[in-house]
């Protein structure tokens, strides 16, 4: 699960701490294939956050760099995602309309990140771990532990805001 | 003949792409956070001036997206190279060994459709350009998805002149909104051919120049109706600035190109 140091209201800038699994283009796209097709993915989805964005090398060094990517390229994937318990999406942009009614009608949020901050967003990831794809390079599956990821909650759905106690 | 050893024009590409994407001279001066910008605006500014400073002292990326490595290099005729394979293997050997042990994220995948990423970040996109003496200058850019996905690029009609070349910029600059990163830095081309354009611009990027003031003047214009700020939110800075590039054409042609480059403005020049 995250947890946000203030409360999430459209607008406010505010920072998250806890687990996010990253996901983008191929492997977005790969993992939703595999859950629609009843596959066994190994990943604990259920109140899980999902990460649009793929990590620079070096987090062993203290060096890693994760910004977000835009969400919009993913919005396909983001109904199948919410069905097998995804509640949180954090991606840069906007979701085109008829994602964001799916996001309202599946009780998730969506929050957007700052776009080309990917050195602050890096020295807030405490551990990283491989989880999936690791032959897409950058584009694999990693869950990361993050600490006082600064967001913003995206205006157009600001009423998923009370769907949440966080 | 000026003979240049080829090793040092590979480590010059090491060492510029390394510098393109920690601490880059195009971003040097720069400082994005305003006091005239509403406070939710500079907050998002302050961010991206905050993220500049941790990349360099911490060394992690600007940004994640380390982009593809374009190049553009200008030789001299009188200029030859010792004990090298071809400057295209130096240039690539250069970026790859930038990509992988300067911590750089590899983007490229190797075919458009089976998307297969050899982590190398190869190849590097190269443009030649051959000119008199003794030069032998590399220009370069780490240019991230985001914001080269939202450049455009038009045939206009010689007639509609100035003003329809400045209406190109302001939609492609509409449509872009948030996608690509702003404030934008924006490169825009006039003139060539149809290939060539798009080259035009982005070496406007490079180069930091305006070769048209009046065309300049009626884009900062139409820009001020734009309705997002930096990072796509509402705001009113969403772009950063504007370059401008001409060159000779077609009597029946208005070729025209608008790069559009993210906050991470990465650019540099070396000369051997």
């Amino acid at each position: 699960m995250i947890a946000a140091d203030k409360e999430i209201k459209a607008g406010n800038i505010v920072n998250l701490s806890g687990e996010l699994i990253t996901l983008r283009d191929q492997s977005a796209k790969m993992l939703a294939n595999m859950l629609e097709n009843g596959e066994n993915t190994g990943l604990d989805l259920e109140n899980s956050a999902v990460f649009f964005a793929a990590p620079t090398p070096g987090f062993k060094e203290g060096r890693m760099s994760i910004g977000p990517t835009t969400s919009a390229r993913m919005a396909a994937f983001i109904p199948t995602l919410i069905k097998h318990g995804v509640r949180f999406f954090i991606g840069k942009g906007a979701l085109p309309k008829d994602t964001v009614d799916a996001v309202i009608a599946g009780k998730a949020a969506y929050f957007q990140a700052f776009g080309g901050t990917g050195a602050n967003y890096g020295s807030r990831v405490k551990s990283m771990e491989l989880l999936l794809f690791p032959e897409l390079g950058p584009e694999a599956v990693y869950k990361i532990e993050t600490s006082d990821f600064p967001v913003v909650i995206s205006v157009e759905i600001q009423t998923v805001a009370y769907f949440f106690n966080l | 003949m000026r003979i240049i050893e080829g090793l040092r024009i590979k480590d010059a590409v090491k060492e510029l792409f390394i510098k393109l994407n920690y601490s880059p001279d195009s971003l040097e001066n720069v400082v994005f956070a305003d006091p005239a910008m509403d406070p939710f605006e500079r907050k998002l500014a302050e961010i991206i001036d905050e993220n500049r400073k941790k990349a360099r002292t911490e060394m992690r990326p600007l940004c994640q997206d380390c982009g593809l490595a374009q190049v553009f290099v200008k030789i001299g005729k009188n200029v030859t190279f010792s004990d090298a394979p071809s400057l295209d293997i130096l240039i690539n050997k250069g970026v790859e060994e930038a990509y992988v042990e300067g911590l750089l994220r590899k983007s490229t995948v190797c075919d458009p459709f089976e998307r297969k990423n050899e982590g190398k970040n190869l190849p590097a996109f190269i443009h030649y350009e051959l000119c008199d003496g003794d030069t032998f200058e590399i220009s370069a850019i780490a240019k991230g998805g985001g914001s080269e996905n939202v450049s455009t690029q038009k045939m206009l009609v010689p007639a509609e002149g100035r003003e329809g070349v400045a209406d190109f910029v302001f939609e492609t600059l509409k449509n872009a909104g948030g996608k690509g990163c702003p404030p934008y830095f924006v490169g825009v081309g006039i003139g060539g051919t149809f290939d060539s354009v798009a080259a035009l611009a982005k070496k406007a990027l490079l180069e930091q120049v305006c070769e048209d003031e009046k065309l300049l003047d009626i884009i900062n214009e139409k820009i001020k109706e734009l309705d997002f700020g930096v990072l796509g939110f509402p705001g009113r800075c969403p772009v950063k600035a504007v370059f401008v590039k001409k060159a000779p054409t077609h009597i029946a042609m208005m070729p025209a190109a608008v790069v559009l480059n993210c906050h991470s403005f990465r650019t540099g020049r070396i000369e051997l």
